[in-house]
């Protein structure tokens, strides 16, 4: 009786340490993820990319092929979905080498979208469509 | 020695051992390999030693499937046959190409590769290729190295080059010499003549321009006319075979294949200074392309196929050397859709290259933006499935010499279709995923989801450019079981003892690859077979 006693509570604080720990790590992540994800962390993506007119022009196709993704946040928040660290990289080389480190993983994983007939990572893509909005 | 059939008087019978039916890659071949040899052979050809447009008007036809060219250009009926167009592209088929494979019905050929090594070995300096080397390694230096794609999807491969040999120039003197082998120049054969029986051939009848009929009696015949002649005239001997000759199981003239090809993507490089010299072949040095790996082929469910990597003047010599008789606007049409130096290409190299941090130096040396864009297109030859809808059919039309003119309904389908664009899709992803570059369908090949082709019309979505290659292959294809083949392992025809097929019409998968070195190849093997059967 007394060693069911012990088991139960055993498992009771091992339940709760885990329900705890659990609750936090999803804190930490909304912490480090919700609010990078905004229209200065996108200027700041934006940096990466030398010649912007461009990179709107391939955006405004982009659009036309994914008029859902014309929303800023959630354009963000896929982006640090796919590289968190972006929300943290400090320098345009650091953040256009993360970026070239998604896009070169979307086309390993062929994650692609045709945007008037280039097969584009859906990484650039987006990118691409930040540029236009932002 | 060289006879004029029309010389000869009517009812005239000839005597050989063997006959050979056709002077073309496979005819000749076999032809030369019984030279010296105690045997008379005797070789019909129903062309002459040059082009005439009365013979050459025999070999017209109708299409009644997908687009094709005017089949009375697609073979020509003169000594050399074919050849005398051919490009010269060469390579074995693949190991794969022989296996079965579950996504591809019907296929698998009775033997493997490694059975056929010795004799494409020996048809190497027959169709004068040089070295038998297709490794990459020989031709692949600092300065042209093969793309770094890593990994197995795609793989580097090459394939050699022919002057081309024209069989009906360069062996002309040599079967001229010979005192065993008799060649009969305009001497059309109108009608295999089968045994009572059904189960041998009996005689052959020829028929010339000048209304002489000749008869040929052998020990063994071979039939060497292409993979449209073939069919046709093994269908139109039906005096004792109402089917036709060989055609018991009704699969003669079925499975017809091509090589389907579509000038259908582009690649812009990233770094424009990426070398590629590999991959632009000419008449010199063997030509490197890519191709998917046989565990890419089973992993994706794919058909085999091909991507030249072409710079656009590299791909017209390309265009006009196979495609011989292609109205010149075509060319231009086709080079019209290819263009590229448009203002959005631009961005979108801007954007990747802004990217890469790899190629920001050659970006900044080379590229400027009134440049135009170094661009390579991307023509790809795919392998077809075997469909027994594709076909050759006799129809009720009938050539000046009495035979009857062919259909061809010439169908392919989804497979085609998931190869193509899985083949492009791989592409574009190992390119990327080595920060290469970008890929581009071309306009007509931007696909809608699921769009189908049907026979006999072209399909909303399937791009305009897609053609043959003149590679008429699999309507009297092998098999070991009759009901799934019109000649056995041997290239016999299932059912009768001493008729045979020389030429690609016997392939059962075609892979990618042109035909003419497995054609030579395989001739030199169903001769090696015939002279143990004659001596």
């Amino acid at each position: 009786m007394r060693q069911a006693r012990r088991r139960f509570l055993r498992l009771a604080l091992l339940g709760a340490a885990t329900l705890l720990l659990g609750s936090s790590r999803r804190a930490w992540r909304f912490e480090a993820v919700e609010p990078t994800a905004s229209p200065e962390l996108a200027r700041r993506l934006l940096l990466s990319l030398r010649d912007v007119s461009s990179a709107q022009a391939v955006g405004a196709a982009s659009l036309r092929a994914m008029p859902e993704h014309a929303d800023v946040h959630a354009l963000v928040t896929r982006l640090l979905r796919d590289e968190p660290a972006l929300s943290r990289s400090r320098s345009t080389g650091a953040t256009r080498k993360l970026l070239r480190r998604c896009i070169r993983e979307d086309f390993a994983r062929e994650r692609v979208v045709a945007v008037d007939g280039w097969l584009l990572a859906e990484t650039e893509a987006r990118l691409c469509a930040l540029a236009v909005l932002v | 020695m060289f006879v004029d059939a029309r010389t000869l008087p009517d009812a005239a019978q000839l005597r050989a051992d063997l006959c050979i039916i056709g002077a073309g890659a496979a005819g000749i071949t076999i032809a030369r390999e019984f030279i010296g040899k105690p045997l008379e052979v005797c070789v019909l050809e129903s062309g002459g030693l040059e082009f005439d447009a009365e013979t050459q008007g025999l070999a017209g036809g109708r299409n009644v499937g997908f687009p094709y060219y005017v089949l009375g250009t697609t073979r020509l009926r003169v000594f050399g046959g074919t050849t005398e167009h051919w490009a010269g592209l060469s390579r074995p088929l693949e190991e794969s190409d022989f296996e079965v494979r579950d996504w591809v019905r019907e296929s698998g050929w009775p033997f493997q590769r490694s059975h056929l090594e010795p004799y494409y070995q020996r048809a190497h300096p027959i169709c004068q290729l040089g070295t038998y080397d297709y490794r990459v390694e020989p031709w692949e230096t600092v300065r042209s190295p093969r793309l770094p794609l890593g990994g197995d999807r795609l793989l580097t491969s090459m394939l050699r080059r022919s002057p081309p040999t024209r069989f009906g120039q360069v062996y002309r003197d040599e079967i001229e010499r010979a005192g065993n082998v008799q060649v009969y120049l305009r001497a059309n054969v109108g009608q295999i003549e089968l045994t009572p029986t059904g189960r041998a051939v009996d005689y052959l009848e020829v028929v010339s321009f000048t209304g002489a009929r000749l008869r040929v009696r052998a020990r063994a015949y071979v039939l060497a006319t292409g993979g449209l002649e073939n069919p046709r005239l093994l269908l139109a001997s039906n005096r004792v075979a109402p089917h036709g000759v060989g055609n018991d199981h009704d699969l003669v003239g079925r499975y017809f294949m091509e090589h389907p090809g579509v000038l259908g993507a582009v690649f812009l490089p990233t770094n424009p200074a990426l070398p590629l010299k590999l991959y632009q072949g000419n008449s010199a040095v063997p030509h490197g392309f890519l191709c998917p790996s046989a565990e890419t082929q089973r992993r994706e469910r794919v058909l085999n196929f091909r991507i030249f990597v072409a710079a656009a003047p590299e791909l017209e010599v390309m265009r006009a050397s196979i495609d011989g008789v292609r109205a010149a606007h075509e060319l231009i049409e086709s080079a019209r859709r290819a263009k590229l130096d448009d203002d959005f290409g631009i961005h979108v190299r801007q954007v990747a290259a802004d990217l890469e941090e790899e190629a920001l130096y050659a970006y900044k040396a080379f590229f400027r933006r009134d440049e135009r864009l170094p661009a390579y297109f991307l023509p790809m030859g795919m392998e077809q499935e075997p469909n027994p809808n594709s076909r050759v059919m006799l129809t009720d039309e009938h050539d000046s010499l009495g035979m009857p003119r062919i259909a061809l309904d010439w169908r392919f389908g989804e497979l085609e279709e998931r190869t193509f664009h899985r083949g492009v899709e791989i592409l574009a992803s190992e390119v990327g995923r080595m920060g290469l570059g970008r890929v581009k369908l071309l306009p007509d090949n931007v696909i809608p989801a699921g769009s189908g082709l049907h026979s006999g019309t072209r399909a909303v979505g399937w791009p305009r450019s897609i053609e043959g290659q003149y590679h008429h292959m699999g309507t009297t294809r092998m098999a070991r079981d009759p009901k799934h083949g019109v000649v056995n392992a041997d290239c016999r025809v299932h059912g009768i003892e001493n008729l045979f097929i020389g030429g690609s019409s016997v392939f059962p998968t075609v892979g990618y690859t042109n035909p003419t070195l497995t054609i030579v190849a395989l001739s030199l093997r169903l001769a090696d077979h015939l002279k143990e059967l004659l001596r």
